[in-house]
């Protein structure tokens, strides 16, 4: 690690004083560096620098933050997600996805034997399921199609507040 | 639901929790952490807001891949990856906006750093450690880096992150850290040596 | 009928003691006075220039009849619906539109349906709403595409709301299309019943205040409304018109546009949305397939088409059928088609597709 650059010197390079400072060398190559240091101060120099730098930044002050609003932002953010695809799709929306999801875990942590007779028991499932699959999503789609009708009549009205027609639990 | 409930809760007793579907016990583990997200999102942004948004992202993005969150690093380490990662995206997006080349970067930024100090005409070290005399002036020489080395720079002096760690969180193998990382010291002492001599001809 | 018009027009100029459930004196001057062009007196009811707080009902033969109160407030226009322990409200102003709930005071501690002190809006989670609020932003009105399909007369009108008002009827000038009546405040401008009638002289939608005050109100509705305009969940009022390949790409299927479309129609809005159910989202990531929303409109009348993919178990090639609303498949795509006008000139449409 200890390179000619100039020719009548033969400092440490960038990288391995960087290396050294951040504690990431070791064995002979954080022993030569170490023995190199002791008796070179330009080298010595360069690496306060480079201890300067960082702990002068660590120190500059940081912004204070008000955490709570964050929480809160967070927490709002997630309840417009989870309306906004409270399911991916039909196939987590149906029983199948809930229990294909239920068996992909359990698939993890059984054991090989177990884990074979889970799968066969898994693909039984899916391949009985499926049948049902398309009728509920068919269903779903019914319930989609009334969402948008219904908001036809709210974009032809001009009017936001008919949006409140919809609103549930009134 | 009060805070308090949780206090005692462990990182990853309230991260199974949220993989069960928990809103609380992640709205705990974001009260824990927002904090150091936070600051450390500003540091790599510059701005606050920038930085606010840049952590909401990254929670909601934690919330959402939360059970692929196993345990075996910290919690907070798993959040400051999609953190990191996110704002990385986001700079690689404006960047493809604005393609300004600096010629201090190098052609490939994966090489090891090339010995030539010819470019540093005499810096004395001691002139940079006198001038910081107010911590700003670092931080904003650590705002005009290139992002991909301010990141690497941030993530080891700021979050104390080991190479491998660093590697880790950004994906890419250790020798571009480290080169990167000379590359930001290499470009901070020169961009703060040129404020001295500004000083001095002043 | 010329002469019972203009006295009728002279009795409502003249100021009538306000009574019923009106209070205070209006806030603005009678403008009425200068304005007896009816296309602009549609314009001004539509969007009226005074403050003031009314009980509104509103119907369509979708959703059926709500009541809300509607206030207008400066730039703001809020209507709110009281729930159990909230208010809902929708507030539209400074060119964005919020939908967020406010937690009122629990009954016993103040008036009843008094907004909690200290409690911002709260952006409303329930999936059918979220997915309207995306889909419903109101088109806003065209008035140069309605007077080319449209004609504007004047009538005496009825009392509305213990209040004098004139009618400003809107009536299509193509037969088989929606006429709208506005029944307008003499005195203020404020539109207090509007009612819109199909091809044969079924109600399609009615607004109807039923008590209307000018008095001054809650200063915490304003400053929620205000916070919820101005918070992450507004959306822009600005009626979309995409291009077909953006919209394409970010629904992930080719969006076709129907070859006919009736008489005066013309494509005034295209917009990506989802519904629940549907996967997609709002603003940044969109790789998922969601619903564009393509509306036609000849100024008051509109057309709505919504595209949307079928997931590929639950396909049924279907071709579109007689009927107020039409929905078909064809290919991948599943379409649904509803509007104002006649249904065989939507399933002249739909087969156009």
């Amino acid at each position: 690690m200890v390179v000619c650059m100039k020719h009548e010197c033969s400092h440490l390079d960038d990288e391995s004083l960087g290396a050294y400072v951040d504690g990431e060398l070791h064995g002979p190559a954080q022993q030569a560096a170490a023995d190199h240091l002791r008796v070179c101060s330009a080298c010595r120099e360069a690496a306060a620098t480079l201890g300067a730098l960082g702990s002068a930044l660590r120190q500059a002050e940081a912004p204070t933050w008000d955490a709570e609003a964050m929480v809160a932002l967070v927490d709002a953010r997630i309840s417009a997600l989870e309306a906004e695809d409270g399911a991916m799709g039909c196939a987590q929306a149906t029983p199948l996805g809930r229990t294909v999801e239920r068996a992909s875990r359990a698939l993890r942590s059984r054991r090989r034997l177990a884990l074979r007779f889970a799968a066969a028991a898994a693909v039984a499932v899916l391949v009985f399921a499926f049948c049902v699959a398309g009728y509920v999503c068919r269903r779903e789609m019914a319930a989609q199609d009334k969402i948008l009708v219904d908001s036809h009549y709210v974009v032809r009205s001009g009017n936001a507040g008919a949006l409140l027609v919809s609103y549930p639990g009134r | 639901m009060a805070g308090s409930d949780w206090a005692y809760t462990s990182d990853v007793d309230l991260a199974r929790r949220a993989a069960s579907d928990s809103r609380d016990a992640y709205s705990e583990l974001v009260r824990r952490h927002s904090q150091k997200l936070l600051n450390l999102a500003w540091r790599m942004t510059g701005s606050r807001e920038a930085a606010w948004d840049a952590v909401q992202d990254a929670l909601l993005a934690g919330w959402k891949s939360i059970r692929s969150f196993r345990g075996e690093a910290e919690f907070y380490s798993w959040i400051r990856k999609i953190l990191v990662n996110g704002v990385g995206s986001e700079f690689r997006k404006q960047n493809r906006r604005a393609a300004v080349v600096s010629l201090d970067e190098p052609v490939d930024p994966g090489e090891p750093a090339r010995t030539l100090q010819v470019e540093d005409e005499g810096t004395d070290p001691q002139d940079i450690v006198d001038r910081i005399e107010t911590a700003q002036e670092i931080v904003q020489a650590v705002a005009r880096l290139p992002d991909i080395y301010k990141t690497v720079f941030l993530l080891r002096e700021t979050e104390m992150m080991s190479y491998s760690q660093i590697a880790g969180t950004l994906g890419v193998a250790e020798g571009t850290v480290k080169s990167r990382l000379n590359m930001a010291r290499r470009m901070l002492r020169k961009s703060l040596s040129k404020e001295v001599k500004a000083a001095r001809l002043a | 009928m010329l002469v019972l018009l203009i006295i009728g027009l002279v009795a409502c100029l003249v100021p009538v003691p306000a009574f019923g459930a009106a209070s205070a004196a209006p806030v603005a001057a009678p403008f009425v006075a200068f304005e007896l062009d009816p296309g602009k007196l549609y314009e001004l009811s539509m969007a009226p220039q005074c403050d003031y707080k009314a009980r509104v009902r509103m119907w369509n033969p979708s959703t059926g009849e709500v009541w809300v109160d509607a206030i207008r407030m400066g730039d703001i226009m809020i209507h709110s619906m009281p729930v159990p322990g909230h208010l809902v409200c929708v507030a539209v102003g400074y060119g964005m539109q919020a939908f967020y709930t406010t937690p009122t005071t629990p009954v016993g501690e103040a008036p009843a349906g008094q907004l909690s002190a200290g409690m911002g809006p709260v952006p409303v989670a329930a999936p059918r709403m979220q997915a309207l609020a995306l889909l419903a932003e109101p088109l806003g009105c065209d008035l140069a595409l309605l007077s080319e399909n449209y004609a504007f007369s004047l009538a005496p009108g009825a009392t509305v709301a213990g209040r004098e008002t004139v009618e400003v009827r809107v009536a299509p000038k193509r037969p088989g299309n929606v006429r709208r009546t506005v029944w307008v405040d003499c005195a203020v401008g404020a539109a207090l019943r509007i009612e819109d009638r199909d091809y044969r002289g079924s109600l399609i939608w009615l607004w109807e205040v039923d008590l209307i005050s000018f008095a001054a109100h809650d200063p915490r509705m304003m400053e929620a409304a205000r916070a919820a305009l101005s918070s992450p969940a507004a959306l822009p009022c600005a009626v979309q018109r995409m291009p077909l390949d953006e919209v394409s790409a970010r629904a992930g299927f080719r969006v076709t546009l129907p070859a006919w479309a009736p008489e005066g129609y013309q494509l005034v809005a295209v917009r990506p949305a989802r519904v629940p159910g549907a996967p997609g989202q709002r603003g940044k990531v969109s790789s998922v397939a969601g619903v564009v929303q393509l509306v036609y409109s000849d100024g008051l009348g509109a057309i709505s088409l919504y595209e949307r993919k079928a997931p590929w178990w639950a396909r049924r090639a279907s071709p579109p059928r007689l009927g107020q609303s039409i929905e078909w498949e064809h290919g991948e795509i599943r379409y649904v088609l509803v509007g104002d006008v006649d249904p065989e000139l939507l399933l002249k449409m739909a087969r156009s597709l």
